[in-house]
């Protein structure tokens, strides 16, 4: 394999990590402050990556507007899905587990729905870029996937920043930690609940768009994309940030190369196997590694 | 103060259930109908055994499908390719999906949604196998032709025939699972369920007991598998996605968690559901997300915590504070 | 005589922290035995290291000799050392009798083949568990509740289910996390009784206890620790007349000093 083939890719892994890596952000912070995994989170990406889509073509915005339509949407979607189910089921006193899966009935819910009002047939976006490739040396790039790294890795930075340095993200950190305490230093969960479902959203909408540019926007493309962020967010440690942003993009790079280094076919059993592997050694996913280092 | 729901109207409640089924046949005898409901009694036999993981023991596992292809994999072969009577491949079906489970011991010691994780990747990992390992499984193509159950002369040639063996299947796991719930294996597993470290300290073995506690559920759902293949007499990988897995974990939870009963009740609904819904085509998968949203939220033990409370409502109006937990053992 | 339960040199760290420090102590059979200390003395690690629901970092655990350093916890409790914890472990969803039935675990044989078939010997091994359990549970004075739900019991009641869980399998030790904490003065003297009792059928028992009069009351022999260090050992007089331990309880000077003085003065 020449450097040329090895750069493309990486980059490759890199860009559809940087997805999973943003669907499992969302998941990942959900967990921590809810304890609920959203098998739904996949169907919030797919709402933002189909409604931007609509966007564009009614509106005929530019790229960043739509990408910034699609976060807004997805995101109001999932605090809208947390407020009007979630949130009811945890004051009726559902256990978690019968949440979780509701979370799944969710799922199926916003698949029919977008299915039903949007049509089965996959949509294409518009091109959009001049260019078809970059070329870096005898590496041919195409500009979406560059998109993607540079655009995942900025609002997951941005992400970084909120949590840090935000009296907001500060609260949201808090109330993971320790729901009751955080009450009793007056910080409103229902509210702080909310937010972390919205930036969830957020996250995931910005997911749909790049995903959807890369390829095209249907009512189904949300769920395997879902479970496999899932799956990486669980091989970073679930609850940690830093670990659901490792862990997507680790998962996108070893499907990519174990495609073409190892057997297409079994691109997807890769993943899988190597999950089991480190789950056997840290339990507890590669956070367990982070922390037993320590 | 016994707090015990009563055990005659559990008994009560479940011979009511299993004469409702075997009388469904009196119903209607079209085939199509027969062949759903049958259907719903192989899933209600997986589902039992998802039961004894989840409901018993507290394990939650995302694996099942696996183990259901694996049987029915096994007994469409055996059959078909290797000639072996009926009963003799749905046995095989069910000790081959146990030898699989083995693979499995090791990362039963994983806890809660890790272990989910694990099990939806072996899921993933078998589901591949059957689609591209084609001299074993005829890849995407399937199997076809499965032959008809059969035991010992006796063809299973109608639907009704093969309604009444998966119900005799049912109810024979429905009572094997019964007697080990009230056993040492069984309070070894609720024992861990509740209190891993407790019941180390009372000297089980927690790692043995979760492993042994996976192969019986594997070897129900080995024959579950093997009724399915010889049921739809076609097999195909797509049967056998995780999707199936989250299926089988959505009938075990819905009936309501650790009711043997529920779960029977719940592969009904997961299966029959979708079918009875075909009237209004294009809206039924919205109507089966939301009902699903629905059914999670009648509270703490689903369906049977329901139907143990209006019970119970009847029977003594306004008993107050008395636990659901057992009541809900049916 | 051998003792029953020995520590050999035990450390145990936590990362930086050193939770029991070298500490060497011998429990002979018939015994009770007081393990006390201030906050954070490391009591309740030692006795997760005699349990084997921890590994210490280094030094032996020996029980009648035999080495179980690295015993799993369920093998130690079928070797017959059995526990209590601190805020009551029980299992809350199951009844009474179904508690102390877990207990018999690994004294039954009966697998999953013949809870299927329900054969003979799985019927009478399962009705002579029952009597067995029933008895324990008379024992501790719960036998009238033998199938209510264990959570539904009040504490008291509970913290006794959990003894009569962990003796239902005749062990040779018995270890006590807190029994008396949150009992008040009546359930704490019913306590004393039954390990009392406990004790005169010819189980060696170790306390961990912060209450002060069930552990003079009761104990044969004390042990002190100290930020995870052996203090001092020995009789109850002996410990509550070391100035050491005195000291490790009050803190230097002052009130230490003053209780020593009105000590003294009334001998």
């Amino acid at each position: 394999m020449g450097a040329a083939q090895l750069v493309e890719l990486a980059v490759g892994g890199l860009a559809i990590g940087c997805i999973y890596s943003l669907i499992a952000l969302g998941m990942t912070m959900i967990i921590r402050a809810t304890g609920i995994v959203h098998f739904a989170q996949g169907e919030v990406m797919m709402v933002g990556s189909v409604l931007g889509l609509s966007a564009l073509l009614l509106l005929h915005l530019p790229f960043l507007a739509v990408l910034l339509v699609g976060m807004a949407i997805a995101g109001i979607a999932a605090v809208a899905i947390e407020l009007g189910i979630y949130r009811t089921l945890r004051m009726r006193g559902t256990p978690l587990a019968n949440i979780i899966i509701a979370t799944i009935g969710v799922s199926i819910l916003l698949q029919n729905v977008v299915q039903l009002a949007w049509g089965s047939e996959p949509k294409s976006y518009p091109k959009l870029f001049a260019t078809d490739h970059y070329t870096f040396g005898a590496a041919k790039l195409s500009p979406q996937l560059i998109w993607i790294i540079v655009l995942g890795v900025v609002v997951m930075l941005a992400l970084q920043a909120f949590l840090r340095w935000t009296r907001t993200g500060i609260a949201m950190q808090a109330a993971a930690q320790d729901p009751e305490a955080a009450q009793l230093m007056g910080i409103n969960l229902t509210r702080s609940t909310a937010i972390t479902f919205l930036i969830g959203g957020v996250l995931a909408g910005a997911a749909g768009v790049l995903l959807g540019s890369m390829f095209f926007a249907s009512f189904s493309m949300g769920f395997l994309p879902g479970i496999k962020a899932f799956v990486a967010a669980t091989l970073g440690g679930l609850g940690s940030i830093g670990g659901a942003m490792v862990g997507g993009i680790l998962f996108g790079l070893l499907e990519t190369f174990g495609a073409v280094w190892i057997s297409t076919a079994y691109k997807d059993a890769i993943g899988m196997v190597l999950l089991i592997v480190i789950l056997l050694v840290f339990p507890q996913g590669l956070a367990g590694l982070v922390r037993r280092g320590r | 103060m016994d707090d015990k729901f009563p055990r005659t109207l559990v008994w009560a409640g479940r011979i009511v259930m299993f004469a409702i089924l075997a009388a469904l046949p009196l119903i209607s005898q079209q085939d199509y109908f027969i062949h759903v409901v049958s259907l719903a009694l192989i899933f209600g036999v997986a589902a039992l055994g998802m039961q004894l993981l989840l409901g018993y023991a507290g394990l939650l596992s995302v694996g099942q499908a696996a183990f259901l292809g694996i049987g029915a994999y096994t007994s469409a072969m055996l059959t078909k390719e290797h000639a072996w009577p009926f009963l003799a491949a749905f046995l095989a079906a069910g000790v081959v999906s146990a030898l699989v489970s083995l693979v499995l011991v090791p990362i039963t010691r994983l806890r809660g949604i890790y272990l989910g994780v694990a099990t939806l990747g072996f899921t993933i990992i078998v589901h591949l196998v059957m689609v591209n390992e084609e001299w074993l499984t005829g890849g995407t193509l399937g199997v076809l032709a499965i032959p008809h159950p059969s035991i010992g002369p006796w063809k299973l040639g109608s639907e009704v025939a093969v309604y009444y063996f998966c119900l005799a299947v049912l109810v024979i796991v429905f009572l094997a699972f019964h007697r080990l719930g009230d056993s040492r294996f069984g309070r070894a597993l609720q024992a861990i369920q509740l209190d891993e470290d407790a019941a180390r300290a009372s000297g089980i073995n927690i790692t043995l007991v979760k492993s042994q506690c996976f192969v019986v559920a594997a070897v129900v759902t080995g024959f579950a598998g093997s009724l399915f293949a010889h049921h739809a007499q076609y097999l195909n990988p797509n049967d056998f996605t995780f999707w199936k897995s989250i299926e089988i974990l959505i009938m075990a939870a819905v009936g309501g968690v650790g009711s043997l009963a529920g779960a029977v009740v719940g592969a009904f609904v997961v299966v029959i559901l979708p079918e009875a819904l075909r009237a209004i085509d294009q809206w039924r998968m919205v109507i089966y997300g939301s009902l699903l949203i629905v059914f999670m939220g009648f509270g703490p033990r689903g369906m049977a915590g329901l139907f143990a409370l209006a019970t119970r409502w009847i029977l003594a109006r306004g008993q107050a504070g008395v636990p659901v937990a057992k009541a809900a053992r049916l | 005589m051998t003792p029953v339960l020995e520590i050999a040199t035990v450390t145990r760290r936590f990362g930086g922290l050193v939770a029991i420090d070298e500490v060497t102590t011998a429990i002979a059979p018939g015994e009770i035995r007081g393990i006390i200390g201030p906050n954070g003395a490391g009591k309740t690690t030692l006795l997760n290291i005699m349990s084997g629901h921890m590994r210490p970092s280094s030094g032996r655990v020996l029980f009648a000799g035999r080495d179980i350093t690295k015993a799993r916890a369920d093998k130690v409790a079928a070797m017959g050392v059995r526990r209590t914890f601190q805020n009551v472990r029980l299992f809350g969803e199951m009844t009474v009798l179904g508690n102390v039935l877990v207990g018999l675990h690994a004294n039954g044989r009966a697998g999953i083949f013949a809870a299927l078939l329900r054969t003979g010997r799985q019927r009478r091994e399962e009705h002579s568990m029952i009597d067995t359990a029933m008895q324990a549970l008379e024992r501790v004075g719960l036998a009238a509740q033998a199938n209510t739900i264990a959570s539904s019991l009040a504490y008291g009641h509970r913290k006794v289910l959990e003894i009569a869980r962990a003796i239902v399998a005749a062990p040779k030790v018995l270890l006590l996390d807190e029994p008396a904490a949150g009992l008040n003065a009546s359930e704490a003297a019913n306590l004393i009784g039954v390990i009392r009792r406990i004790n005169a059928e010819g189980v060696t028992v170790a306390i961990v206890e912060h209450h002060m009069e069930v552990i003079m009351k009761v104990c044969s022999r004390i042990t002190v620790l100290n930020y995870g260090k052996h203090l001092a050992e020995g009789t109850p007089a002996e410990v509550q007349g070391n100035a050491q331990v005195i000291e490790a309880y009050l803190g230097r000077g002052g009130v230490a000093e003053r209780i020593m003085e009105l000590k003294a003065a009334h001998a």
